[in-house]
């Protein structure tokens, strides 16, 4: 058995097929719907392949990776280059999770408290930010085993019921919108997708198996099929309508005549993905207080996670006048830079280095240079001798992970 | 010391998601809560959308089994301020959330329908699964008509459009969001149930709604709830025969015990009304609703009248049952027109005749005679040439065509769309077949 901090490949096949599809059910498919018509599907498929060719990469380049992404970082870039890229990477989460946590709190207060709206109803959101944020990896690792039951059992059941009012005729004929709008569709969706770029966090984080990268792979793709069977059966419901319907997650199922007759029990589905999604949508935080953590560490393990969330929850509360530009603004422009963090930066790293430093060249640390100081934290650099033994440097000393 | 710690998180992890996941903060008084059932929508003289609401009063007794209602109005320039005015003048915050029917005033479908409609389409305060039904006159006395079938009207219609399977299929259904599909498609066509309410004479105050007989024949003339049901359509009605006194998409109102109300009303939704770019453009009377119903839904079950059977020297009337339809419509374009194929097969089953002699003829395993099946061919052959004969003079493509153009064969789609009726060529091909 492994030492608890690392993950196993199963966990990490199950937090794609619970985080990937559910951030993309809220706005998302109303926007695209509006760029790109009944060729939406298209556009989610171009994301959906730029993503997995990514994970494709990475993963393959790094079969024998000797290091993580920090210990990667770290090395490339120095001790002090390498803090401000981390910064920037954590900055690039937080752009990255500002949208959909915005439009979860929209749904939530829109859909859910018709006759008092108020943001405050979406507080807790943002103290069980904080709770998950201050935990480590592999509780994310056990999250994604809880997850992935009622991610199934909501998205089959909501599907289910958007079936008999399908007309997929609708969604003919094929391309009729033009390459120009499937691309520009695609590249508003950025901040949406780009969920390859968790992958580098598990990077020498979890024990590999003879086909470990094949179970993460193939994670990655029921994942994003899911994303595009909702893009399909969203238009196939709505057609003409479905730029308009803001909250997709909501709307597609309710015109079923069993609902029609029994009453809205299509919210149980919704929960059940609302449910997941809360975690989805915590996750870019989680990851953005991993990287300062690690730029600039702290004692008080708890603090980024506070400030991060408040940071968010107060952005929200003082932009929501200008929601309607920032979305312009990160569906335009900001494209470029979650294409850049989220794709690029990951596949270049991954291409030019496999995450594999000579040993001779291997930056160490030093004792300030360690994120965590609780035990059984990873710290600056995970590495695997031959496939057996994990071994960790921390403050210098090596300690090694057994495993059964 | 831990393992408090533990359980403290633990319970504010389960608080924050009761917080979450609940509308514990949403709750209202549900004294100071309208429960709106039906809506409906006027124009007044003065130009203001006036919105009339069919309120539920909820009470909390068992003594009265009746449910009890109200009717409030709310005008305002437009939709969603007429609606809150109804909140303004009752005290009563109106909620929408169980609202099923929007009946729209035929004055206001003199205009662009859309424009009252996109207020419910849009908003997140009403399901867009509410039934929308254009009103014969002005929308507001729907509601207000009393009848023996519920004390709330809204839930009448509602049992005559929403039928249970068995019943005959002579009533389209639209919710709003199928006629906004339809509105903002590039057809621009939506179709909507018209109702209208029949008053019947004082002496005759039995309730014939329901299983009075069928007047859902194809080809028979009028019912005579029809007066002025056609409008624009330009459609009329083929061959002769008798028409029924009442029919399966008619409720009836008469013998109300509890009500003041000595006449009694009959709504009849059989009459399908068309709309091209928003305005009412057409109907269909009840036999063309049910000829597309043929064409479009589930038809098994429905009963066709048969009437003018010529036998020998005599005529007789029969009612034939569909146990199975298989409708066909196939379009396709070349360079120089648009061919419509309309193939429909009708397996049927005697169900009445009003011959002398009927002998054994009731049994399931009865052949239908040779005339009834000519007769009954060409009753559909009318009818189907009338649908599209109106869709041809409304402009209104209900039955589709365009679209199977728009989607299978989008290259000929922008040379045929403006005139794509008039480069039509009709091809209809009905062929009705009982037990052999």
């Amino acid at each position: 058995m492994l030492r608890t901090q690392t993950l196993y490949d199963r966990q990490i096949a199950l937090f794609f097929l619970s985080v990937v599809p559910f951030t993309k059910f809220f706005t998302l498919p109303s926007l695209t719907a509006g760029i790109s018509g009944n060729d939406m599907w298209i556009s989610a498929i171009l994301n959906l392949v730029l993503d997995i060719v990514t994970v494709l990469i990475v993963l393959s380049a790094c079969k024998k990776s000797n290091v993580d992404f920090f210990g990667l970082i770290e090395n490339i870039f120095g001790k002090v280059g390498g803090k401000i890229v981390l910064i920037l990477y954590a900055i690039f989460f937080l752009l990255k999770g500002f949208i959909p946590i915005c439009e979860q709190k929209d749904y939530v207060v829109l859909t859910m408290y018709l006759a008092l709206p108020k943001i405050a109803m979406f507080l807790p959101f943002f103290v069980l930010a904080v709770y998950l944020c201050c935990k480590r990896l592999r509780v994310i690792g056990r999250l994604s085993d809880v997850l992935f039951i009622p991610t199934v059992i909501g998205f089959v059941l909501l599907m289910a019921l958007t079936i008999p009012n399908l007309e997929m005729g609708a969604l003919l004929p094929i391309g009729l919108s033009g390459a120009k709008n499937i691309f520009k569709a695609s590249y508003s969706s950025l901040n949406w997708y780009g969920d390859c770029v968790y992958l580098l966090f598990f990077i020498g984080r979890f024990k590999r198996e003879k086909r470990s990268n094949l179970k993460i792979i193939i994670a990655y793709i029921v994942a994003g099929l899911m994303v595009v069977v909702f893009s399909l059966f969203f238009y196939a419901t709505f057609s003409s309508l479905a730029f308009r319907k803001k909250f997709a997650l909501t709307e597609i199922s309710k015109y079923t005549t069993v609902i029609n007759n029994i009453g809205r029990f299509d919210f149980i589905a919704i929960f059940l993905i609302l449910f997941s999604s809360a975690f989805a949508t915590i996750m870019p935080i989680y990851f953005a207080c991993m990287l300062l953590q690690r730029a600039l560490p702290l004692k008080k393990h708890y603090i980024y996670p506070l400030i991060l969330s408040l940071l968010i929850m107060i952005l929200m509360f003082g932009l929501n006048e200008y929601f309607a530009s920032l979305e312009s603004f990160f569906t335009g422009i900001a494209g470029i830079i979650f294409l850049i963090f989220s794709n690029l930066l990951p596949i270049v790293l991954a291409l030019s280095t496999g995450f594999r430093v000579p040993n001779n060249k291997r930056y160490r640390g030093d004792k300030d240079n360690s994120i965590r100081k609780r035990d059984g934290e990873i710290n600056d650099n995970v590495g695997v001798d031959n496939g057996e033994n994990f071994s960790i440097v921390k403050g210098g000393k090596q300690n090694e992970i057994q495993k059964d | 010391m831990k393992f408090k710690k533990t359980k403290f998180i633990a319970l504010c992890l389960v608080a924050v998601f009761v917080f979450f996941f609940s509308n514990d903060f949403g709750i209202i008084d549900i004294e100071k809560t309208a429960i709106i059932t039906a809506v409906a929508i006027d124009i007044t003289d003065n130009g203001e959308y006036e919105v009339t609401a069919q309120i539920a009063v909820p009470e909390a007794t068992d003594a009265n089994t009746e449910n009890k209602k109200a009717q409030i109005s709310g005008t305002g320039s437009t939709v969603a301020s007429a609606v809150k005015n109804i909140g303004d003048i009752s005290g009563w915050f109106p909620s929408l959330s169980f609202c099923n029917i929007i009946i729209v005033g035929n004055k206001v479908a003199q205009d662009n329908v859309i424009k009252v409609l996109d207020y419910f389409s849009n908003t997140l305060r009403m399901q867009d699964s509410a039934l929308v039904i254009l009103s014969e006159k002005d929308a507001k006395s729907v509601l207000t008509t009393s009848t023996p079938l519920d004390n709330i009207s809204s839930f009448a219609l509602q049992k005559i459009i929403y039928k249970n399977p068995g019943f005959d299929n002579d009533i389209t259904h639209t919710d709003i969001k199928t006629f906004c599909v339809g509105y903002y498609s590039y057809t621009k066509s939506a179709i909507m149930p018209m109702v209208k309410i029949i008053k019947e004479t004082e002496d005759n105050d039995s309730v014939n709604g329901g299983g009075g007989g069928t007047n859902s024949g194809l080809g028979s003339g009028s019912a005579s709830s029809e007066s002025g049901a056609s409008s624009g359509g330009g459609s009329s009605s083929s061959g002769g025969g008798s028409s029924g006194d009442s029919s399966s998409g008619a409720s009836g109102s008469g013998n109300e015990s509890s009500n003041s109300n000595k006449g009694s009303t009959l709504f009849d939704a059989r009459t399908t009304a068309l709309f091209y770019d928003g305005k009412l453009v057409g109907s269909l009377l009840p036999h063309q609703t049910l000829a597309y119903n043929m064409l479009k839904s589930s038809f098994a079950g429905t009963t066709i009248e048969v009437t003018g059977v010529k036998q020998g020297l005599k005529t007789a009337n029969y009612l034939l049952t569909a146990i199975r339809t298989t409708p066909k419509i196939k379009v396709f374009a070349d360079e120089n027109s648009v061919n419509l194929d309309l193939s429909v097969n009708v397996y049927c089953r005697l169900a009445d005749e009003n011959t002398k002699e009927s002998g054994n003829k009731y049994l399931n395993s009865s052949t239908l005679p040779y005339e009834v099946i000519e007769r009954a061919e060409e009753q559909l052959t009318d009818a189907f040439s009338e649908l599209i004969e109106i869709s041809k003079q409304t402009g209104c493509d209900f039955l589709e065509l365009k679209k199977q153009i728009y989607r299978h064969q989008h290259k000929y789609y922008a040379k045929y769309k403006d005139e794509f009726f008039n480069a039509l060529n009709v091809s209809v091909n009905v062929k009705v077949s009982g037990q052999k």
